[in-house]
C-alpha cells in the first residue's frame, strides 16, 4: 500500500480565441477495489462550468461548455491515491463484459500482427495469465519505445508494423494480441508515480478478476499506479475531446507528478 | 382473406378507369404536397416521388385481430431483449444468444450499457416487416426499431383519397387511419420528462425529410434541427426564432444513433447535439427511439426473436420468422450448402434490400464463390426458404397486374403497446422482383383494416 500524492494538468493554447466550445473530459480518478481517493481538489479553466456524470465504463466524465471567447482551456487536478488496496479489481461475470473479447477499429490485426502473432506460438500456454505475460514479455524485447513517432489516431497494426511508440501503442498491440486469443482485456489510462505524461496500460480478465499488465515497463500493475478511466481502447478513455468555434492550430501540454507521501514518524519524546 | 375483387362490387369493377383516373388524381395531388423520398446516387440528391396504387390492400377484421396480437407480442419482447442486453444480459447468459451475436455486430452499443430509458421503453416505435404467403400464412421478414420510417404515406394517401375519391370510402367500413398522429403523440407525451417535445431532424435533404414535417405538423411537436437545440445546465433548450429557450422533454430524432451526439457518437457529426447524450443517461430527456436499438434489428439477432418472445414472456409465439438458417450452426450451414438453390441469403450488416442473394440467379462460379465466403464469414449471412408470397394486384394502364407485396405494420409503445389498423403496403413495380424497397423504385399503397 502507498500513499501517492498526484496532481494532473492539461492546457490547451489556442493561436487565436476561440467560442462555443463544449468539452467532456476523462481526468479524475475515482475509488476502486485498488485505490482510495482522498482531498481531491478539480479546476476547469476558464469556465468552471461542468456537470458530473459516470459512463458506462465506469468512469467519471465532466462536461461543460465555455460560449465567452477564449485562448486557452485546460484542467488541473489535484489530490492523494492511497493505493495497492487489493491487488486487482474484481470482474463481472464473461457474458457482461463479452465486449471486451472483440476488436475495435484501433486495435484490428492486419498482416503485420497476424504475423507477429504466429511467431509468438501462444498454443504453448494454457492460462490466459502466461499468455499475457509471454505478449509482454515479446513486446519489450522487439517493440521500441520512442516518442513522436506514432500519434492519437495510430492503430496497433500500424504502430506494430513501424517498431516503435510510447504507452497507447504498446497498450493497443498488447490488446490486439490478447483479443486474437479470445482474452477479454481492457485499456486503462491513468499516472503513474514520477513526472511527466499520463500513461496507459492494459488489464486482462482472468477468473472474475482484472490483473494489471504493463507493457512499456514490462512489469506488471502495482501501487505506483493510479488509475483514471479504461475501455475497450484509448478512444474510450480520451482524456479531453471537444469542439469549438474558431479556425485555430492548437498545443496540448500535459504534465503529470506522481509522488510518495512519507508519513513522518511521530517525534520522539525521549 | 377478402381481396379487392370482394369488398368492390363488379360494377365498380368495370369501371376500374375510374380507380385508374383516382390513382392519377391522388398522385398529382401527392406531388404537390410534395410526398416525395430523396436517395443519393453517384454522391447527387434527388427527390423522387413514392408512386401510390389506388387499388388498396385490404386485411379481413379477424386476420388483423390476429396480427394485433402478435405483433403487440413481438415487440414486447423485443423491448424486454433491449433492456436485458443493456442491463443484466440474463439471455447471453443462459445461452439463449450466443454473446458474438451481441458483441460482434454493430448494432450493439457499450455506450448504452447500464441506461434504463424513460419508462423502461427502448422500442417507442417499430416498424415490423410482415409478408403474406399464397396460402395466407404471415410471416415477419424484419423489425426495424431504429428509425422505421413510412408512416405519413399512407397516412396523407387516405386523406387525399378520401378526399379525390369520397364514393371509395362509402360502405366499406373501413377503420380510420387517421389517428396515427393521436397515438403517436400519446407515445411521445408518455415519456416526456417535462417540457415540449420535438421532432429533430437533419433537415430537408434526407431520404425522409417530407415525414419529418408532416408528422410534426400533425401531433403539434416542433420540427427542429440540431442547431436550435442546445444542452445547458444538464437540460436540453429548444432556441426560439427570438432567442428564448424552452425546456425540451422529449425528442423523436429522426437522426441515426452515431450522428446523435459528437461527444459521444460519431466526432465529424454536424446534425448532432453535443452532450444530448450525457442528459439523456442523467434521465433529464426522453429519446424516441432509444439509442441502442440496432441490437435487436440485426438480422442475425432477427432468427432469435421467436426464442425472446418464450424466453422474457413464457409464451408461444403468435407470428412466424420466415424459416430461417443461421449458418453459424454447423447443422444450418450444412443445411444452406445442402439447399443453396432454393434460399435467399442476406447480409446480416446491409438494410434497404441491398446485400440480399437468390441462390438460384447466381451462376456456378459465383456459388462457388459465395459459398467459401460463408464458410469463412458464417456470421455475416442468414438464409431463408423463399417464401411463395401471395401476389396483390396493382393498376397499371388500366390493366390488373399482380405484384409482390409486404406490410410494414407501425407499433407503438406508450402506456400501453398500440397497432396502427393500417400500415405500409410497398409492392415491386417490376414483376419478376422480390424486392419492395421504396429505394429501389417499389410504390405503395394504402392498407385498409376492415372493422367488421
Amino acid at each position: 500500500m502507498k500513499k501517492l500524492q498526484f496532481g494532473y494538468h492539461m492546457k490547451l493554447t489556442f493561436s487565436d480565441y476561440v467560442k462555443n466550445h463544449r468539452f467532456s473530459l476523462k481526468c479524475v480518478p475515482h475509488d476502486n477495489d485498488l485505490q482510495k481517493i482522498e482531498n481531491m481538489s478539480v479546476e476547469v479553466y476558464p469556465d468552471n462550468v461542468t456537470s458530473e456524470d459516470e459512463d458506462s465504463y465506469g468512469n467519471i466524465t465532466l462536461f461543460g461548455y465555455t460560449n465567452e471567447l477564449h485562448n486557452s482551456f485546460g484542467f488541473d487536478v489535484n489530490g492523494i491515491a492511497v493505493t495497492g488496496r487489493e491487488e486487482y479489481e474484481k470482474a463481472d461475470e464473461l457474458h457482461k463484459i463479452g465486449i471486451f473479447k472483440y476488436q475495435t477499429p484501433k486495435t484490428k490485426p492486419g498482416l503485420r500482427t497476424l504475423e507477429y502473432y504466429q511467431k509468438l506460438d501462444l498454443k504453448r500456454f494454457d492460462s490466459a495469465l502466461d499468455k499475457a505475460s509471454a505478449i509482454m514479455e515479446g513486446l519489450s524485447n522487439s517493440f521500441q519505445y520512442v516518442q513522436g513517432v506514432t500519434n492519437m489516431s495510430t492503430t496497433s497494426e500500424e504502430a506494430l508494423t513501424g517498431g516503435s511508440g510510447v504507452c497507447q501503442d504498446y497498450a493497443h498491440i498488447m490488446l490486439s494480441l490478447c483479443r486474437m486469443e479470445g482474452i477479454p482485456c481492457r485499456y486503462v489510462a491513468g499516472m503513474m508515480m514520477g513526472e511527466g505524461l499520463s500513461h496507459a496500460w492494459v488489464e486482462i480478465w482472468n477468473d472474475r478478476k482484472w490483473l494489471g499488465f504493463d507493457p512499456t515497463n514490462y512489469k506488471l500493475v502495482g501501487d505506483e499506479y493510479i488509475k483514471i478511466s479504461n475501455g475497450r481502447d484509448s478512444e474510450d478513455c480520451l482524456v479531453n475531446q471537444g469542439i469549438f468555434t474558431g479556425n485555430v492550430t492548437q498545443i496540448q501540454d500535459i504534465n503529470v507528478v506522481v509522488e510518495e507521501v512519507v508519513d513522518e514518524g511521530i517525534v520522539g519524546i525521549n | 382473406m377478402t381481396t379487392y375483387a370482394d369488398i368492390f362490387s363488379k360494377k365498380e369493377r368495370v369501371e376500374d378507369m375510374e380507380i385508374y383516373a383516382g390513382s392519377e388524381a391522388v398522385n398529382e395531388q401527392l406531388a404537390r404536397y410534395g410526398v416525395k423520398f430523396g436517395i443519393y446516387k453517384n454522391n447527387e440528391f434527388k427527390e423522387q416521388l413514392f408512386p401510390f396504387d389506388m387499388i388498396p390492400r385490404i386485411i379481413d377484421k379477424d386476420e388483423f385481430t390476429y396480427l394485433e396480437k402478435g405483433l403487440k407480442q413481438r415487440v414486447v419482447a423485443l423491448n424486454c431483449f433491449i433492456n436485458d442486453i443493456y442491463g443484466d444480459k440474463h439471455i447471453v447468459r443462459d445461452g439463449i444468444i450466443p454473446e458474438e451475436f451481441i458483441y460482434a455486430g454493430s448494432g450493439y452499443l457499450p455506450q448504452c450499457d447500464g441506461i434504463k430509458p424513460p419508462k423502461g421503453i427502448y422500442a417507442h416505435i417499430a416498424g415490423i416487416d410482415l409478408v403474406q404467403a399464397k396460402d395466407g400464412d404471415w410471416y415477419v421478414l424484419e423489425d426495424n426499431l431504429r428509425i422505421p420510417s413510412g408512416a405519413s404515406y399512407p397516412m396523407i394517401a387516405r386523406m387525399i383519397s378520401r378526399r379525390s375519391s369520397p364514393d371509395l370510402f362509402t360502405g366499406k367500413h373501413v377503420e380510420d387511419n387517421r389517428n396515427y398522429a393521436a397515438m403517436l403523440r400519446r407515445t411521445m407525451d408518455h415519456v416526456n420528462v417535462g417540457g415540449h417535445t420535438v421532432i429533430l431532424t437533419p433537415g430537408r435533404y434526407n431520404a425522409a425529410y417530407f415525414e419529418h414535417s408532416y408528422l410534426a405538423e400533425k401531433t403539434g411537436a416542433h420540427l427542429a434541427s440540431g442547431h436550435e437545440l442546445i444542452v445547458e445546465n444538464d437540460h436540453l433548450y429548444f432556441i426560439d426564432y427570438s432567442g428564448r429557450k424552452e425546456r425540451v422533454g422529449a425528442v423523436y430524432r429522426r437522426i441515426s444513433d452515431e450522428y446523435l451526439d459528437p461527444m459521444t457518437f460519431r466526432k465529424d457529426s454536424v446534425i448532432g447535439i453535443p452532450h444530448i447524450f450525457d442528459i439523456y443517461k442523467k434521465g433529464n430527456v426522453a429519446l424516441i427511439n432509444a439509442p441502442g436499438n440496432g441490437v435487436a434489428d440485426d438480422k442475425g439477432i432477427y432468427y432469435f426473436v421467436p426464442k425472446m418472445v418464450k424466453y422474457y414472456l413464457n409464451e408461444e409465439p403468435i407470428l412466424n420468422n420466415a424459416p430461417t438458417y443461421l449458418p453459424y450452426y454447423e447443422e444450418d450451414m450444412k443445411y444452406v450448402l445442402e439447399n443453396f438453390d432454393k434460399l435467399v441469403l442476406k447480409d446480416v450488416a446491409e438494410a434497404g434490400g441491398y446485400g440480399v442473394v437468390f441462390g438460384s440467379k447466381m451462376s456456378s462460379e459465383e456459388k462457388v464463390n459465395f459459398k467459401e465466403m460463408l464458410k469463412s464469414e458464417p456470421r455475416r449471412f442468414i438464409a431463408q426458404e423463399v417464401i411463395d408470397f401471395l401476389d396483390i394486384d396493382i393498376m397499371e394502364k388500366c390493366e390488373l397486374l399482380p405484384r409482390k407485396a409486404d406490410l410494414r405494420a407501425f407499433v407503438l409503445m406508450g402506456d400501453e403497446p398500440m397497432v396502427w389498423k393500417s400500415g405500409l403496403t410497398r409492392f415491386s413495380r417490376n414483376p419478376d422482383s422480390f424486392i419492395v424497397n421504396s429505394s429501389q423504385g417499389g410504390g405503395f399503397k394504402d392498407t385498409w383494416v376492415l372493422s367488421q
